[in-house]
């Protein structure tokens, strides 16, 4: 009984220290902390948390580099029970995500893949997406919805051909685009299906637009 | 006051430090020029400065911050842009004839400090200046104290923006303003470190963060002060990472609130205007204007306690805002459509002076200049 409440503790513990990025502590104390516990458990801790920390975001609760921080913590709670974090994910519907050509500037980008993970979506992140690798990662993966971000407007051209492609060959895959240089009116106009104004948004336009496929 | 500094510009045919005239004498000037809007046109110096000092001019003062788009009139690459003051002068001067508007702001890219503390940069063809970041000079946390200042002398790329500016000023004369730019000390260190591994190093290693900012900050003081000895009456800061895109508030103001105001304060003291730029999703717009005390609040986003333009006049109107048309509605809108827009930002900022009406950010590099001359339009028919 103690052993229970102990790992309880131990797990909520360990928690909290993904929730507020302390990687110091998940590396002194993450090994007793998960000493007692199943993986499994270890795993949902993690996920949890990871939860705790998307909704922080959207609610503002969670800055950017708090976020970004959690989800350090979380992959270092992984090691603890030497998981990968394909494995220690909910696999439900594909996504595949990327900076269309020439954009360098991938942080929003990776901040919604990891929030589209923790929501249960298997991602798909092979970083810079030019038209072709896309249409390649496409016939590769058979993802439902591609996601593609832009912060600089110089990159919209590139964003439209792909997104044209996509459509032509593969009219069954969703496409949802977001960053700095978009709005909703743009991204209809170069032909997305949706648009995600920020990360904390992303999960809910992703549903959304594949809500009844 | 300083006579010297102020007849000399104006017999060069050039806008003298307007801080240089006393408070009394500039308020009543503009009182004067608030009166003559009511019965003439006013010229695009008068307009900019009746706004600044919230009086009503002849119609908003606008800026379309057609800086690197400008390239299209001129046929300028990106790069030659970047590196050269005398092409970056080209393209900006052809913007200012081309497509008009009430001032200028030289805002070439946001590389040009990096690049000199050494950052390896990459010139596309049809894209701005940007950071190798598979070659950052900050590798790592230790790299923050191994930061060095560097000889403004020496420093090429600033050097050609410092031509830029003394071309910019002689060529637009008495005509309309002429702004510098200065990229604070964190929108320096993220072009050197990345904007990921930045972020998360404000939070857990604050004082390296804040040594490397205190090194940027020197040169940056040297690189302000040069850019008013050019002539400019104005100089923008941009402090892109006081922002909810950036780091929590209380972060921001820890580290690097007290080195932009130590940069606000040279300006001043030169006698120029300061203006924040913040092209960051909501800007916090109160610490911004607690640690820099700027006349000018340049923004492309509502601040963090504006949920609506009326909350934005109401609680920052005593500063002279410029903005905020979108720039997505720059790409895809119809200039109908952007002069809808820039009539809609024109009735709730505009009342009273204090606004400028401009993209809340520079104009998209690519795209057409069509909409550019709507902003024009828009601020004379609805301004």
């Amino acid at each position: 009984m103690d052993t229970k409440k102990n790992t309880a503790d131990m797990l909520g513990e360990l928690e909290t220290a993904v929730y507020q990025g302390d990687i110091v502590n998940i590396r002194d104390n993450g090994p007793c902390w998960v000493r007692n516990a199943p993986v499994q458990s270890v795993i949902d801790t993690l996920n949890r948390a990871m939860e705790r920390a998307r909704d922080g975001l959207k609610h503002a609760v969670l800055s950017v580099p708090e976020f970004l921080l959690a989800m350090d913590a979380f992959r270092e709670g992984l090691r603890l029970v030497k998981q990968p974090e394909s494995k220690a994910r909910t696999q439900g519907r594909c996504v595949l995500i990327g900076v269309v050509e020439g954009e360098v500037h991938d942080l929003g980008k990776n901040i919604v893949a990891a929030v589209l993970e923790d929501s249960g979506f298997q991602v798909i992140n092979p970083g810079e997406l030019t038209r072709d690798r896309t249409l390649d990662a496409i016939q590769e993966h058979r993802p439902c919805l591609v996601a593609l971000s832009a912060m600089m407007s110089t990159c919209i051209p590139a964003m439209q051909d792909t997104i044209t492609w996509v459509r032509k060959l593969h009219p069954d895959v969703r496409i949802m685009v977001g960053g700095a240089a978009l709005d909703a009116d743009l991204a209809a106009t170069i032909g997305a299906h949706g648009y995600a104004d920020n990360a904390a948004t992303a999960t809910d336009a992703a549903r959304t637009l594949l809500n009844g496929k | 006051m300083n006579l010297n500094r102020i007849i000399k510009p104006l017999l060069r045919g050039t806008v003298p430090p307007p801080r240089e005239v006393p408070e009394p004498l500039l308020e009543l000037a503009a009182s004067a020029i608030g009166l003559r809007a009511k019965v003439m046109p006013l010229t695009s110096i008068e307009r900019a400065f009746a706004a600044l000092f919230h009086k009503q001019p002849d119609h908003v003062p606008v800026t379309p911050l057609v800086c690197s788009a400008a390239r299209q009139i001129k046929n300028i690459a990106f790069k030659d842009l970047s590196l050269s003051g005398d092409m970056a002068a080209e393209v900006f001067y052809a913007g200012y004839e081309f497509i008009g508007g009430d001032m200028v702001v030289l805002m070439l890219d946001l590389s040009v400090e990096a690049a000199d503390f050494g950052q390896t940069m990459i010139f596309p063809d049809n894209s701005t200046a940007h950071p190798d970041y598979a070659n950052p000079v900050i590798k790592n946390v230790e790299d923050y104290e191994r930061l060095k200042p560097i000889d403004l002398k020496q420093a090429p790329r600033m050097q050609e923006f410092l031509k830029l500016c003394r071309i910019m000023v002689r060529r637009v004369g008495l005509r309309g303003l002429v702004g510098g730019f200065v990229f604070g000390p964190l929108g320096v260190l993220g072009m050197m470190r990345g904007a990921e591994n930045l972020l998360k190093d404000c939070l857990l290693y604050p004082t390296e963060v804040r040594k490397a900012c205190e090194t940027i900050t020197g040169v940056l003081i040297e690189y302000a002060e040069a850019q008013c000895e050019t002539g400019v009456p104005a100089i923008a800061i941009d402090t892109l990472y006081a922002s909810a895109s950036g780091i929590p508030k209380k972060v921001w103001e820890a580290i690097e609130g007290p080195f932009a105001r130590q940069i606000s304060l040279a300006i001043k003291r030169k006698k120029l205007m300061v203006g924040v730029h913040n092209c960051g999703h909501n800007p916090y717009a109160d610490v911004q204007l607690k640690w820099i005390e700027p006349e000018v609040l340049s923004i492309a986003h509502l601040p963090d306690d504006c949920r609506t333009d009326h909350d934005l006049k109401k609680r920052y109107g005593h500063v002279t805002i410029i903005g905020h048309v979108p720039t997505p509605l720059l790409i895809h809108g119809s200039p109908q459509q952007v002069m809808d827009e820039c009539r809609r930002q024109i009735d709730i900022l505009g009342k009273d002076g204090g606004y400028i009406l401009a993209p809340g950010c520079e104009y998209p590099p690519n795209i057409p200049l069509t909409n550019a001359f709507a902003m024009i339009e828009a601020a004379k028919r609805f301004g």
